[in-house]
């Protein structure tokens, strides 16, 4: 039985379509990660799951409760983070996280625990008198991934946590967040640093226009956008004349010349290149490198979706 | 050259991009087209009813009917007026947080924009609406001339000390968006300033210190030119004696100033608006130019509050309570304000009891004094209640805490009861200085010797206390029961209504009629019915301290200065003020009830 799952979901406001018939599914430990364009429907999917938007049409399911209906049986399962941080006036990291430990009905001297564990996991012991409109973005972030753990619930919905953080401080959310992931936390991230999800999620979802064009491992991402094996080619000199013999050589269906370097595309019924290598030798072409083209999520991502926004 | 000076005027004024914009935009909101129709609803409601009622009194003869026509004339002047004091400062403030939350000015500075370019054009922008509303009245005062009785003069008149007024509210609120001393908390200042300024100038111009001499109607003195209503009332009614003795020194624009204060008021605020202009168009890139830490910010320093750690407090079982109580409301500078207010109102009272028994103030005025301070204190109380009720959700929504919140198990239920009681004990806390104040004098006067009245006809004196002792708890009960209504009505806006700035005016409007309705009815009741008319006084917590501190006064010919009837009196008084109190809880409940069910659905259609 999968922790999350959307049957039909459609969103519509006025005339705007963010969601049409998303059919999700996000078993219970996985660490998914949500990618799509901006206004692709990313945050609509993930403000309906944490019960704050209600579906036009179709179902969400949070531990097999229905979103509408179902509510108030969800929200102490689940931890939003959203891709803001909402600050208060004159509040201490500590009073913060009491405010919100209070509003999951944590009192008493279990509060002080909890809060008094939150911060260790986070890392923000040191911090605990700081007040929370003086935190660095990084720090903001941290401290509501504190706030999101204070309930200890299954599943945590992530928001775009990483935006607007240096790059220490990403590496930061990213080894937390890979701590919650071996808590056996179920996590749903939406992001845009691609790499990043690749190295944290078992699993990814691509929408687009509000439609989820795909859904599955990393690999199967990776395995569905590869249309073709590509050689980046790079010689001592003689460029355009190699894209002329390369062109006319039999297994090889595009050449194109990007900054001093040949990128070939190879036919399907190509089984290996050598023959390219032996071409550009017996045309006593200075070679340098040859290497197939990397493929990773930023590429798949980029084969997979149309770049269309809504 | 000619073509040259053309082009700039002409960017300047009709061609302004920044006007222009703002012209095309409100010509298609749809919201600025529902309040001029509502506004000239209310002008065209308020003249045909007035139309009926006036005509029905009259036998139709043509100078009965001119005559009625200059009321009526009368009535949409000063109903034009007051909708024109209510909607410039709202859409004029806009300019003080827009420009600086939106860091538009920082874009508008990078264009080729000349200074005089932005700051008019940042005031038309803001004036555009306003003046079309005036301009869209006009009709509606030319159906005043078709009896006669109402001059041209008096009509442009009117209109001019209107569009004024809303031209000088307009010039503060870019001043201050030019200066950048101003942010989204500014408005509120700027809006509760405007009030108390019309407000205190015409409880001054109505004070004995410029009451007319016995006999004399329509006096003038130098306050009409200042006031905007009061310029309108030397329109309409002209002043039929001057002060021989200010007019007697006075010359030239003096002059002008005592006889012609409405001519004052347009050429002053004109000026003082033109010299904002001035002075914005000067520094509009230079203010911008400064890096410069702000007043508040060097006020914090010095007083040691801009820490950027300290010691948590412990948070209350109900932590949305907890935040109303400790952390919102009183945080930052409103603490400073808060603790301002609460030192100030103490040592106020202290003063004025020391003025009383010492003898420097009679018991005549220590009453007037005691009362006007009591009101005062709860005026301002009531006025930041309004505003920190109507901005406890739309800030949470504005901010995005409220999410926050609505993901976690906290109810409707608990959440509105949490804001109610938060609320209250800040209130609760403020309201300790009049309460305070009240009972400084009430256990003085145990102490002492109670002061004599006597009856306006002569006869046997009677002592009445400056504030007995029971009417502390009186005051005490109703002031909290209004204050409790005054922050549900507010927390209802601040559900139901999307900005903090709307919210805000919206609950000071309802708030402020409801004030001034029930303290205008309860007045009229205490002086008129008897035994019930208290009753209906103690509705008003106004009326409730002019009860405490001057029965005689309120009740007026219904008294007769007699103890057994001054017994019965603060008994029934006591009574009432539980009755008060209950009805208003009353209320309370009715209103909380009626958002607990309503939230969900407000909040999801909010969120769409």
């Amino acid at each position: 039985m999968p922790i999350i799952q959307t049957i039909n979901l459609t969103k519509r406001y006025g005339n705007l379509l963010a969601l049409s018939n998303l059919n999700l599914e996000i078993e219970e430990g996985d660490c998914y990660g949500f990618i799509g364009p901006n206004g692709a429907g990313k945050t609509t999917t993930i403000r309906i799951l944490a019960t704050l938007l209600q579906p036009t049409w179709g179902e969400a399911r949070v531990c097999n409760y229905v979103v509408g209906y179902e509510s108030r049986k969800i929200r102490p399962l689940i931890g939003y983070v959203p891709d803001f941080f909402g600050a208060y006036e004159d509040m201490a990291v500590e009073e913060y996280l009491e405010f919100f430990a209070a509003a999951y009905g944590i009192n008493g001297k279990q509060r002080k625990t909890v809060v008094g564990d939150v911060l260790e996991l986070t890392d923000l012991v040191y911090k605990r008198d700081a007040l929370v409109n003086g935190l660095s973005r990084g720090m903001q972030q941290r401290l509501s991934l504190a706030r999101v753990l204070l309930h200890d619930p299954k599943v945590l919905l992530l928001d775009e946590p990483a935006s607007g953080l240096d790059p220490r401080a990403r590496i930061e959310i990213r080894e937390l967040l890979k701590e919650l992931k071996r808590m056996g936390k179920t996590i749903l991230i939406s992001s845009h640093i691609l790499h990043e999800l690749a190295e944290l999620c078992n699993k990814i979802g691509i929408i687009e226009q509000g439609e989820l064009i795909f859904s599955g491992t990393v690999a199967e991402a990776l395995r569905r956008s590869r249309v073709g094996t590509v050689l980046h080619i790079s010689l001592t000199d003689r460029l355009p004349e190699a894209a002329e013999l390369l062109r006319a050589t039999h297994g090889v269906k595009e050449v194109l010349l990007e900054d001093s370097v040949l990128k070939v595309g190879l036919s399907a019924e190509a089984k290996d290149y050598s023959f390219v290598a032996r071409a550009l030798l017996e045309g006593r072409f200075g070679l340098r490198e040859l290497r197939e083209e990397e493929l990773n999520l930023e590429t798949a991502f980029m084969r997979l979706t149309k770049g269309l926004v809504q | 050259m000619s073509s040259l000076t053309n082009n700039y005027f002409w960017r300047l004024v009709p061609g302004n991009p920044i006007f222009v914009r703002v012209v095309e935009a409100a010509a298609r909101r749809t919201r600025h087209a529902l309040i001029r129709i509502g506004y000239l609803g209310v002008l065209v409601l308020v003249a045909v009813l007035s139309l009926l009622a006036l005509t029905a009194q009259t036998g139709g003869t043509l100078t009965e009917l001119s005559q009625q026509s200059a009321k009526l004339f009368q009535i949409i002047s000063y109903l034009q007026l007051a909708l024109a004091c209510l909607l410039a400062p709202i859409f004029t403030a806009g300019a003080i947080t827009q420009e600086k939350d939106n860091q538009t000015y920082n874009v508008l500075l990078s264009t080729p924009l000349s200074n005089a370019q932005i700051v008019l054009g940042s005031l038309l922008s803001r004036l555009y609406f306003v003046l079309a509303l005036l301009a869209s009245g006009i009709p509606i005062f030319l159906i005043t001339q078709l009896y006669g009785g109402v001059t041209g003069r008096s009509i442009l008149l009117s209109f001019m000390i209107a569009a004024s007024t809303a031209v000088f509210t307009g010039a503060v609120a870019v001043a201050i968006a030019v200066v950048r001393v101003g942010t989204g908390k500014t408005i509120f200042a700027f809006y509760i300033v405007i009030s108390l300024y019309l407000v205190a100038l015409w409880v001054l111009a109505e004070s004995a210190l410029f009451a007319p001499p016995a006999g004399q109607i329509n006096w003038t003195s130098y306050l009409p030119a200042l006031h905007p209503f009061l310029s309108l009332q030397a329109v309409l009614r002209p002043p039929e004696s001057l002060p021989p003795e200010l007019l007697a020194g006075s010359t030239g624009l003096g002059r002008l100033w005592l006889t012609a204060p409405h001519y004052a008021y347009v050429g002053w605020t004109l000026s003082a608006s033109a010299v904002m202009v001035t002075l914005g168009t000067i520094f509009v890139r230079h203010a911008h130019a400064r890096t410069r830490t702000d007043w508040r910010r060097k006020l914090r320093l010095w007083l040691g509050g801009n820490r950027q750690t300290r010691p948590p407090r412990t948070v209350w079982a109900n932590p949305v309570a907890w935040r109303e109580a400790a952390t919102r409301a009183s945080a930052g500078g409103k603490s400073l304000m808060r603790w301002v207010f609460l030192v100030g109102g103490l040592a106020l009272g202290v003063t004025l009891l020391i003025a009383y028994t010492t003898g420097q103030l009679d018991a005549a005025m220590t009453r007037a004094a005691l009362q006007a301070t009591l009101w005062v204190e709860l005026g301002i109380v009531l006025l930041v209640l309004c505003n920190v009720s109507a901005s406890a959700i739309t800030r949470e929504r504005e901010d995005g805490t409220l999410d926050l919140l609505l993901v976690t198990p906290i109810t409707s239920r608990y959440y509105i009861w949490g804001k109610l009681r938060g609320l209250l004990s800040f209130a609760a806390v403020l309201l300790a200085v009049p309460v305070a104040t009240a009972l400084l004098f009430a256990l003085a006067g145990l102490l002492g010797e109670q002061p004599t009245v006597t009856p306006p006809l002569g006869g046997a004196g009677l002592a009445i206390p400056l504030m007995p002792i029971e009417a502390v708890l009186e005051l005490a009960l109703v002031m909290l029961a209004f204050c409790a209504a005054t922050i549900m009505i507010a927390l209802t806006m601040s559900l139901k209504v999307r900005g903090t700035i709307g919210a805000v005016i919206g609950s000071v409007a309802i708030v402020g009629t409801a004030a001034l309705g029930s303290t205008a009815c309860g007045r009229v009741s205490a002086e008129t019915i008897p035994v019930v008319g208290p009753l209906v006084g103690m509705a008003s917590p106004f009326v409730a301290i002019a009860l405490a501190v001057s029965p005689h006064q309120v009740l007026g010919r219904e008294f007769n200065y007699l103890p057994a009837e001054l017994s019965r009196l603060r008994w029934l008084l006591l009574a009432f003020s539980f009755g008060s109190a209950a009805a208003y809880a009353l209320v309370v409940y009715g209103l909380y009830s009626s958002m607990v069910k309503s939230f969900d659905m407000v909040i999801r259609r909010q969120s769409r």
